[in-house]
């Protein structure tokens, strides 16, 4: 398939809908569409596209063509969520935990205590944040993270679970995540859009932080040169009466000005940013429950840690106070509620 | 100094579909998540050339001109960072961003002649283009079919304005074309600058750290090769931004400014916040046992009286010389398999008996001294070599890292570098476009002889990433050129404390074709009596001076006329 990243999306969306794509070369992809589809997008059965300009009787298309919009509208909202489940081959072990569960967590005021480890699949939700930026120019992006469905954690790694499309396996009736579950991902999701989009703006939100500066210092410059003029006429010329009112209405019209450019400033250098949930891949994979005992003072709890055999690691807990992953952590009095220690040192 | 910023999350489709539990099947995912990125790539939010670009470290800064040219200035710029912040990747980002579009296909790089080959080697190695120069044309191909053949040619400015290859340079058109070092273009009746003008020219990129250096009238003329008309005609820009008394203090400097906004992109070290920590240089100089300083007196007696020695080879057995008496060897054995010649037969002979290697044993010394992560740089495999044994016999555990290597021994070397062993020795690309700012200690076990080099080797641990202050040693034989070359580099110019590329700057400033390996080796081979050799060394020394004089002047007067206000 060509490497030309339109002429290979379009064709992966051809093969979608029922239709052949064959690439002539690089840059030229002849399309042969199923009847229906070729109405819908207003083009012959048979068409040749190509991203060169020069090339004879095809259709040239480039990332703004009509034809990428059309493809995308005929998508519509398909897509956006979907699952998989993955392969292992390997032996998931159940011994030997103790001690990695000591090496890994470390309670600051407590006990954890290993009770059973079993094989277990555990779903991950991989989301897909869309968002557009705006402030002197508009910007679009994405940013994307896992979440464990079971701890919710997250932003979590899975190493290279997805790394061989052959141990991808669909699922014919995947079972929706539960609406309790959902209540709990949602707030999860938006927090961590909102921390991944900020660090993936932080420069530019920097440089309209640095040029909106110099904005001001120019303008203010020049309304203080004004202004200084003003008071000097007034000064110099002993104004009185009606014509030192006149100056000093000029004066403050000056400074109205100034501030009403401050604030057009303001406004320009702001940076809003409106983001959404685009996609989301539900995966299952094949991993090791570890059921563990959490101890404060008299207070026990249950709770279960995850082995992931991709990465062979356990995976951090979630913070039940700020939902970020933890390895060391206090626990609270009355639960035994899991609490990183940046929160705790808040309480 | 942060603008104000809101976020706002909204509901979507997929968040419904998610609530509902419509799922699709994952071919519908795969084709939702490329749609978008085709969007994404539609108004350059993203550039399509990034994942295929692996082998270098790409800074946001150099990513946001890259968008910028290619968004905003519509492929015609400026490019005129300060020293050391990489506008040759901003320029090398822009050009794999124009060939993945299918926006070029031919290109066109104009450079001074010493950069010819570095920069057809970076396009190749790190953005993956391939490029002919006017050095690899088969003498028997007629001109015109070299000029027109070849999509992508990197050639020297003087060599496309020679009379030869003007009418062929200018007579086809390309897509894009990129001068470095484009102050060379400052004057308008040069040939250098008729050349640029007379291109038939698509888009362009000029590269300067220092785009005026004497006059605001320099501007004009760069600019006016950027988008002709921008500033008018050179009569109206005098009258309008040029104070008339000072011809380098601008008039209406904010409008001047507003214009040069639609053509330049200046970053600066202070905007981009990359601080790198202090480096020091210390010069070891070992007195060489006599056995080993008769053979260096005996091979420069013979490199000095033997005229009928190409050059190459004179100055390749010089340098091997100063690394190790087994690279000497070695290269004298196969010499002489070319030129059966007694005196170099004997020579090879007596390197090879070298038994007691002084530099080696002073490096054991502070190498057994340390606890510092180390960097043993030396250029010729046979020192390389020497070196292990020599480190394996003090007991000193070491890693290898070669360019023959595979890349699997490759990161073997650098994952024990870093997790076991103190001492890594390194060939000439040493760790290059790996992370190595975990050590920070340099032995330049051998000197190359071209200053850039030295840069780029010390460049391998001295980059965005390093925390600790940087160790730099440099070896050498007492009396020999390297002695020389170190005095010079080291304690005329401190280049050492310089920030990386203002050496290149600098000795550019001297000459266009200045060539420092060059004129060492003349200045060397031509006096024999130190006395001699001391004054003409010093005299080299004060031209070099003077060119970093000039330098910072340059560099005062461009900071006072641009500022920081034309950050990507």
């Amino acid at each position: 398939m060509s490497s030309d990243p339109i002429l290979a999306t379009l064709s992966n969306l051809v093969s979608l809908y029922e239709g052949i794509a064959e690439d002539e070369d690089e840059h030229v992809t002849t399309v042969l569409l199923p009847a229906e589809i070729a109405k819908q997008l207003k083009l012959p059965e048979t068409v040749t596209i190509a991203t060169e300009a020069n090339v004879p009787n095809s259709l040239f298309v480039t990332y703004h063509s009509d034809l990428v919009q059309q493809f995308s509208a005929l998508l519509g909202q398909r897509g956006a969520v979907s699952e998989i489940a993955i392969q292992y081959e390997g032996y998931l072990k159940t011994t030997g935990f103790e001690k990695q569960i000591q090496q890994t967590f470390r309670p600051q005021n407590g006990l954890i205590r290993f009770l059973e480890a079993k094989p277990e699949t555990t779903r991950y939700l991989w989301c897909h944040i869309a968002y557009t930026a705006e402030a002197d120019e508009k910007r679009v992006g994405m940013v994307s993270f896992i979440i464990n469905e079971k701890t919710k954690v997250t932003p979590i790694e899975i190493g290279d679970a997805l790394f061989w499309k052959a141990d991808q396996l669909p699922i014919e009736n995947p079972e929706p995540i539960s609406k309790r579950s959902l209540e709990e991902l949602m707030p999860l999701i938006e927090r961590t859009a909102a921390q991944q989009v900020k660090a993936n703006l932080e420069n530019w939100q920097m440089k309209l932080g640095r040029a909106k500066a110099r904005d001001e210092k120019r303008l203010e410059t020049y309304y203080d040169t004004m202004g200084q003029e003003i008071q000097n006429r007034i000064q110099s010329r002993h104004l009185e009466g009606e014509e030192k009112d006149r100056e000093l209405a000029r004066l403050a019209a000056t400074n109205q000005e100034l501030d009403r450019k401050l604030a057009d400033l303001q406004e320009r250098y702001a940076l809003r940013v409106d983001a959404s949930l685009y996609s989301v891949l539900v995966i299952e994979l094949p991993t090791v429950h570890l059921k563990c005992e959490l101890v404060r003072k008299k207070i026990k709890r249950n709770i279960t840690a995850v082995w992931n055999p991709f990465t062979k690691v356990i995976e951090p807990l979630c913070c039940e106070r700020t939902g970020v992953p933890v390895e060391e952590f206090y626990l609270d009095d009355s639960a035994a509620q899991i609490i990183a220690p940046a929160a705790w040192q808040q309480k | 100094m942060v603008s104000s910023y809101t976020f706002r999350f909204n509901t979507s489709s997929a968040l419904e579909a998610l609530q509902t539990g419509t799922y699709d099947p994952i071919d519908f995912y795969r084709a939702r998540l490329d749609v978008f990125n085709l969007s994404v790539m539609a108004d350059y939010d993203q550039l399509v050339c990034l994942p295929s670009l692996t082998t270098i470290d790409k800074y946001w800064y150099q990513i946001e001109t890259a968008r910028k040219v290619l968004r905003q200035l519509g492929g015609r710029a400026l490019l005129a960072d300060e020293v050391g912040l990489g506008k040759t990747i901003e320029a090398g980002l822009i050009c794999a961003e124009y060939l993945a579009r299918g926006m070029v296909s031919s290109l066109l790089v104009l450079t001074p002649a010493s950069l010819v080959s570095q920069w057809q080697q970076e396009l190749s190695e790190k953005f993956g283009i391939s490029a002919v120069t006017t050095d690899d044309r088969d003498p028997q191909q007629p001109l015109e079919e070299f000029w027109t053949d070849n999509p992508r040619i990197i050639a020297s400015l003087n060599t496309a304005k020679s009379a030869k290859h003007f009418s062929h340079v200018t007579g086809r058109t390309w897509d894009l074309v990129v001068i470095d070092e484009a102050h060379h273009l400052k004057n308008r009746n040069t040939l250098n600058w008729k050349l640029v003008d007379a291109l038939n020219k698509r888009f362009i990129l000029m590269l300067t750290a220092t785009p005026v250096q004497n006059s605001l009238v320099e501007l004009f003329n760069l600019l006016t090769l950027l988008k002709p008309g921008l500033l008018q005609t050179e009569a109206l820009f005098k009258k309008e931004y040029v104070d008339s008394k000072n011809g380098r203090i601008p008039k209406n400097p904010d409008k001047l400014r507003s214009l040069m906004r639609e053509v330049m992109v200046r970053n600066t070290r202070a905007l981009v916040d990359v601080k790198l920590p202090k480096r020091f240089a210390t010069t070891i100089t070992v007195t060489p046992s006599t056995g080993e300083q008769k053979l260096y007196q005996d091979l420069n007696e013979y490199l000095r009286s033997d005229e009928t020695l190409d050059k190459l080879s004179r100055t390749n057995l010089l340098m091997r010389a100063g690394s190790s008496p087994a690279a000497l060897a070695d290269s004298l054995k196969q010499l002489t398999q070319r030129l059966p010649n007694e005196e170099l037969k004997t020579l090879a002979k007596r390197a090879a008996q070298v038994q007691q290697v002084e530099k080696a044993k002073a490096l054991v010394e502070m190498l057994k001294k340390s606890r510092q992560k180390t960097l043993v740089f030396s250029i010729h495999k046979a020192t390389s070599a020497y070196l292990a044994q020599t480190l394996q016999e003090a007991d000193i555990p070491f890693a290898e890292f070669q360019g023959g290597m595979s890349l699997k021994e490759k990161d073997a070397a650098i994952a024990a570098f870093r997790d076991t062993v103190s001492v890594l020795l390194a060939s000439e690309t040493g760790g290059e476009g790996r992370n190595i700012q975990f050590a920070n200690v340099i032995v330049n076990y051998d000197l190359p002889w071209n200053p850039m080099k030295i840069e780029q080797r010390i460049g391998r641990i001295h980059r965005i990433g390093q925390t600790q202050d940087v160790f730099i040693f440099n070896f050498c034989l007492k009396d020999s050129i390297e002695e020389y070359i170190l005095r010079i580099l080291h304690d005329k110019i401190n280049m050492f404390e310089l920030v990386v590329g203002e050496v290149e700057t600098i000795l550019g400033n001297i000459d266009d074709e200045f060539d420092f390996s060059d004129v060492v080796m003349g200045i060397w081979l031509s006096h024999q009596a130190k006395p001699e050799l001391d004054s003409a060394f010093d005299q080299l020394a004060d031209n070099l001076l003077k060119a970093k004089d000039q330098y910072r002047h340059t560099q005062a007067l461009d900071e006072q006329i641009f500022g920081e206000e034309f950050e990507a």
